[in-house]
């Protein structure tokens, strides 16, 4: 059995994105939405940090707290979700191809996605570490090709 | 001698793996009747005196010659070839796309033959498999009946002296799924397309004219005898009469297409027969049917009928057209028929149930909606006051649907569940406004999804997708489901669970 955790990085990375989101909704709000109050521009402001905290302090560390991905010979198992909690399992013998997607600077963001085909659904493992993503890639690949090899034994 | 035959022989061949010379026209513009109409009404007004008309349009008898010169040779560049284990076509710009598909992959072969193919005898052939394509098939092609018809054979497993159950419903049956599946949407669409088409032809003047000829006599007719228009708001009116108008031309077009609906089973295909307008003929896999689904509304469930579907790549995939396997059964015959039609189907009884402890969960968001028409009734009158009393009525007659939702989601909580045997599953839910029972074999479930929000987490509740097999990412959602018995259930299968 394998088992992958998210990359911490990633969270950092959602870290950052939410302080650049806030900070262009204020230059926006303060720039370009004259029309309105200054009082009220400063409560449609409070409101979008007061989100935008909510978020860092609950949402992005339940997702990275509670994600993880299991690896069998029989099944792939995967739980996650920023606010609903999501368990996914799919059984090998359904898998038809698995893609890796390692992005840009990965190795340092931890944005990197693993795709696993099947017919009629696909399961997305986001937020690996890069060696993480390559080698849950492989293994599946593995899986995948010991079942062809299976299939296709002559029966004795 | 020995040279004519030779030259008849190769014509024979060339044209044996060549589409039907009718695909030609659907290789030219559609555009192209806005340059041939004008072309002959110059010619009939200069009284085929051709040297004068070529004179003054010898632009668009260029134009059009290139179009016509392009289709032929995108039909000659155009062939197919059946080898013994699948068939080879070569489609696309000058033939250049080259396609196999295995004959054990297909999951399902339609032939189909309009009105107006019949007299030329030509048949459009759409070839299926599970695998997603570039195109919305994976072969379609334009034969003549005869290379239809040897296709058809090829393709088929039947054997003369094997035994076969045939299925055909009742005419009268046929009308009651006709209306019952009949939707004002598609009605619309079809009407829609119709007067679009019609416009591109005749033109918009001439179009407005016969509108308002039609509106001329409707009125006439409403002044005469029925009096609708004094005592009904217009937009009622006019919404009722789409409404109606949809409804008929669905319900029409639901007859003309699943009349003289037959089914038969040999050892491992089906064969559906149906229409009228489009006489269309169906060989499904049976190995390659993803699920079978019994379907209801809440009337059905009342008197106790269903229509029975099979879910198939390419089998139903064309606009409008249902995927039955019996379009409308009682309760009885719909068990003896389905013994007889899928004696192999396995039919687990329901495990994991809702019940009456959870009609709260399924009415809260009907409940909401419903209280949305009076609402905004009070707000237009704040705002409006009394100028829109037309809408308010429309508002009213819109609460009505949101109303039988109600009445139908209560009816879902005692009908949801999920239940799994050795070899295979069975589901029950309601989406909107159907009811569906789906039997499939376990090996067809390609992923299992369990979700929970922060309330169904204080509940203890959750829901369970079912993801199955097939060309489209295709699954079924059951909600409110009892967590802890869906997970040992899970556990049971041997599906690994997270705490």
């Amino acid at each position: 059995m394998h088992r992958f955790l998210p990359a911490k990085r990633a969270m950092m990375v959602f870290y950052l994105l939410l302080a650049l989101v806030g900070v262009a909704v204020d230059f926006l709000l303060y720039n370009y939405v004259s029309m309105l109050s200054i009082d009220v521009l400063k409560m449609i402001s409070m409101i979008v940090w007061a989100a935008i905290i909510v978020t860092a302090v609950f949402i992005v560390p339940h997702y990275f707290v509670n994600a993880k991905v299991v690896l069998t010979k029989t099944e792939i198992a995967a739980a996650g979700g920023f606010v609903t909690y999501r368990n996914d399992y799919m059984p090998i013998t359904a898998v038809k191809s698995v893609s890796s997607i390692i992005t840009p600077l990965g190795t340092i963001t931890g944005l990197n996605f693993v795709v696993v085909n099947a017919l009629g659904a696909r399961l997305i493992i986001p937020f690996l570490r890069k060696g993480d993503a390559l080698e849950l890639t492989s293994l599946i690949n593995d899986l995948v090709k010991q079942r062809e090899e299976e299939a296709h034994e002559p029966h004795e | 001698m020995s040279r004519m035959n030779k030259a008849r022989n190769a014509v024979s061949r060339f044209f044996r793996h060549r589409q039907h010379p009718i695909k030609l026209i659907s290789y030219t513009s559609r555009n192209l009747w806005l340059l041939l109409i004008p072309l002959s009404r110059y010619l009939i007004a200069s009284r085929f005196d051709f040297q004068a008309w070529f004179m003054a349009n010898w632009i668009d008898i260029l134009a059009i010659s290139f179009i016509f010169a392009f289709a032929i040779v995108r039909w000659v560049t155009i062939r197919f070839d059946i080898e013994p284990d699948g068939i080879v076509a070569h489609t696309g710009f000058l033939g250049m796309v080259r396609t196999k598909v295995f004959f054990s992959q297909i999951t399902s072969v339609s032939f189909c033959q309009s009105w107006y193919s019949r007299p030329l005898s030509a048949h459009t052939i759409y070839i299926e498999t599970n695998a997603r394509t570039l195109s919305s098939q994976d072969l379609k092609l334009v034969l003549s009946t005869k290379n239809a018809n040897l296709l058809y054979d090829f393709i088929s497993t039947s054997e003369v002296d094997k035994p076969k159950v045939t299925f055909s419903p009742r005419k009268s049956h046929l009308l009651v799924f006709s209306l019952l599946f009949s939707s004002t949407l598609s009605g619309m669409l079809v009407f829609g397309t119709f007067m679009f088409e019609a416009y591109r032809i005749v033109g918009i003047e001439t179009e407005r004219e016969i509108l308002d000829r039609v509106n001329g006599e409707l009125n006439r007719i409403d002044s005469r005898f029925l009096n609708l228009f004094k005592t009904i708001p217009t937009i009622i009116l006019i919404i009722a009469g789409m409404i109606l108008l949809g409804r008929l031309l669905s319900f029409v077009s639901n007859l003309a297409r699943h009349w003289s609906f037959t089914v038969t089973r040999n050892d491992s295909q089906f064969y559906v027969r149906s229409g009228v307008l489009i006489k269309r003929r169906h060989i499904i896999n049976q190995s390659k049917v993803n699920y079978y689904d019994l379907n209801q509304t809440l009337l059905m469930k009342i008197f106790k009928i269903c229509s029975v579907r099979l879910d198939c790549t390419g089998y139903g995939k064309s606009s409008r057209e249902i995927d039955a396997l019996i379009p409308i059964t009682t309760y009885k015959q719909m068990n003896a028929s389905l013994k007889l039609l899928v004696p192999d189907l396995p039919k687990p009884k329901p495990e994991v149930k809702t019940g009456s402890s959870d009609v709260h969960r399924f009415v809260t968001i009907p409940i909401i909606l419903c209280a949305l028409p009076p609402a905004i009734i009070e707000l237009s009158k704040y705002f409006f006051g009394n100028r829109f009393s037309d809408l308010n009525a429309l508002i009213v007659i819109a609460a009505i649907p949101l109303i039988w939702f109600v009445i139908v989601k209560t009816a879902a909580a005692f009908n949801t569940s999920v239940g799994f045997s050795a070899d295979g599953c069975v589901i029950n839910y309601c989406r909107w406004f159907q009811f569906h029972k789906i039997f499939l074999p376990k090996a067809n479930i390609s992923k299992i999804r369990i979700t929970r929000n922060p309330l169904q987490m204080v509940s203890h509740t959750c829901n369970l997708w079912i993801y199955i097999v097939g060309e489209k990412s295709h699954w079924h959602k059951i909600k409110y489901m009892p967590y802890e018995q869906v997970r040992e259930v899970c556990l049971r299968e041997g599906y690994l669970m997270f705490d």
